[in-house]
């Protein structure tokens, strides 16, 4: 069967499918070059190798950052899941005096560039003394994810039936119980999608980041940009394809856990409250 | 406790504006000496004036690529094509932007793909250069940034009313006049939007300048972590103020056009005919 489609409409889905191509274009390069046999990324290949996958987990030294991001990700996103959904039920429940400047508060690390937030982190925690230290790189993250959260969570939450919290305190439950039985629940898609993202933030957080990791506490993205600087072998692209396969497993993962959860809609919706958040914040 | 860690912070890099490294020491005492110096210094007008251009022109071209792009998904009618061209163009994002930048310069390298065909089809005898100038960090930025271009623009198509289009078609629009009279007009804000966070992010970008710029191309944010590298924190501290200052200006100009168009988008439709 041939669908014959209106010259302007082909020419629209060829510039797609050209645009589709330009996005993917060098992550594929990447992967093709981890396999390259030339040590300076010579283009074409001039043979196939896989001594740069061997060089990776023999000598590269990114096991222990890459643990630490893994931590630090993790770590980041408990922390601003538990500031963020309080503050966005703060904000969405009591007429606080606080309320515009919290907001703005919330979403200003959103609108101050990352090197600048990295920059001012830095000389804080080289005064504290807590330079270097997994502290800091938590609250450097959290302090990052945390408008994210407190988006998507207020967004979840102006979605809610309350009637279900209304039940749920007629039958007798504590405040804290309508919270975490029916409040939360409700929540779970809007909370999901926020996790998500957290964790994508954070594990490839870089900007801020370099400013604020020790020599020996490098997070993955600062040790690969500093290998980077210094070598650009294709051990690099090794490590990038490990990643790219990683990740491709968690937007799989993450597109199952997400349709099931409803959190799609929360999603779509978060372009529009960001940019309210954006206008309400100075 | 972390709004506590950046207020403080934020207002410490205020204070370090305000002192002075000499000699390679800082000064005890405050002075406004740093800031005249950077204001007064063509060399940093040029680095402003680089980061200002490169927000523009990625803007300019995320929208030009954007646009489209967000049209088609629009206009695809498979739910299947859809949700895998939507995969497909937010994937990128999930791997690590360090990743992205060195795909990049394997691809613009005097040696890398493209100057290699280039060279072999007899187009150019000699490689282009695009790895460590300011083409190559648009080209790469353009890619990292292109997501945030498509977003809001599909999400306001969207939310469109799809008999709008047939009422215009029953009212005898072909298809080019109800492009520029019904969804170019409405989908205005979605362009505004996403032009407002392609420029914010393109200004304050540090990797991909850094990266595919090899400190040739030097921008604002690459300023002040080379000035923390060599110790001139007061410096540094001035470039994060100035690179802010920006920032908050170009939010605050495009919250405006964005108002502006929802004003006269509304009085345009509910103004009888």
């Amino acid at each position: 069967m041939k669908v014959r489609l209106p010259p302007g409409r082909a020419l629209l889905y060829g510039f797609l499918l050209l645009g589709v191509l330009f996005a993917l274009l060098p992550i594929a390069i990447v992967v093709v070059d981890s396999f390259n046999s030339s040590s300076f990324g010579q283009w074409p290949p001039p043979g196939f190798s896989t001594r740069w996958y061997s060089n990776l987990f023999d000598n590269g030294g990114f096991g222990g950052p890459a643990v630490r991001s893994v931590e630090l990700a993790v770590a980041a996103t408990a922390a601003s899941l538990a500031v963020g959904t309080l503050a966005a039920l703060a904000l969405a429940r009591y007429r606080l005096h606080v309320r515009r400047p919290l907001q703005g508060f919330l979403a200003a690390p959103l609108i101050v560039p990352k090197v600048a937030i990295g920059f001012a982190a830095f000389i804080l925690f080289l005064k504290l003394g807590w330079y270097g230290s997994f502290g800091s790189l938590l609250l450097t993250h959290t302090l990052i994810t945390l408008p994210f959260v407190v988006t998507l969570a207020t967004a979840g939450l102006a979605r809610i039936d309350r009637t279900v919290e209304e039940a749920a305190t007629d039958l007798g439950a504590t405040p804290l119980q309508v919270l975490w039985r029916a409040t939360l629940p409700q929540m779970r898609g809007a909370l999901a999608a926020a996790a998500a993202f957290s964790l994508i933030i954070s594990f490839d957080e870089l900007d801020a980041s370099i400013f604020v990791v020790g020599q020996r506490s490098n997070t993955l993205p600062t040790a690969m940009y500093i290998y980077m600087q210094k070598y650009q072998d294709p051990t690099l692209a090794a490590l990038s394809t490990v990643l790219i396969a990683a990740s491709l497993v968690g937007a799989t993962l993450l597109a199952v856990m997400i349709g099931r959860l409803g959190g799609l809609r929360a999603l779509s919706a978060r372009t529009a409250t960001a940019a309210a958040a954006l206008e309400d914040a100075p | 406790m972390t709004s506590f860690v950046f207020g403080t912070a934020m207002v410490i890099l205020l204070l370090y504006s305000f002192r002075e490294f000499r000699n390679g020491t800082l000064t005890s005492g405050h002075t406004t000496a740093t800031w005249t110096a950077f204001l007064t210094s063509a060399y940093f007008w040029s680095v402003i004036w680089r980061t200002i251009k490169l927000g523009l022109v990625v803007v300019a071209v995320t929208a030009a690529i954007g646009y489209p792009m967000a049209l088609a998904l629009y206009r695809l009618r498979s739910r299947t094509l859809r949700f895998i061209a939507y995969f497909l163009i937010f994937a990128p994002l999930l791997t690590s932007v360090v990743v992205r930048s060195y795909g990049w310069a394997l691809i613009l390298g005097d040696s890398g793909v493209i100057n290699n065909l280039l060279i072999r089809w007899h187009i150019v005898h000699q490689p282009v250069r695009m790895l460590y100038e300011f083409s190559g960090v648009t080209i790469g930025l353009v890619h990292i940034l292109l997501p945030f271009m498509i977003f809001p623009i599909a999400s306001v198509l969207d939310q469109l009313d799809p008999t709008l289009e047939q009422a215009a078609a029953d009212l005898g629009a072909n298809a080019f006049v109800n492009f520029r009279r019904v969804l170019l007009p409405l989908s205005v804000q979605g362009l505004i939007a996403g032009s407002q966070l392609v420029f914010a992010l393109a200004i304050s970008a540090f990797a991909t300048p850094s990266l595919l710029g090899g400190g040739r191309v030097q921008v604002l944010a690459s300023e002040i972590y080379n000035d923390v590298g060599t110790l001139d924190w007061p410096d540094a501290a001035v470039a994060s103020y100035v690179l802010l200052a920006f920032a908050l200006a170009a939010i605050g100009l495009f919250s405006f056009l964005l108002r502006v168009q929802t004003g006269t988008a509304r009085a345009t439709w509910e103004a009888p005919r």
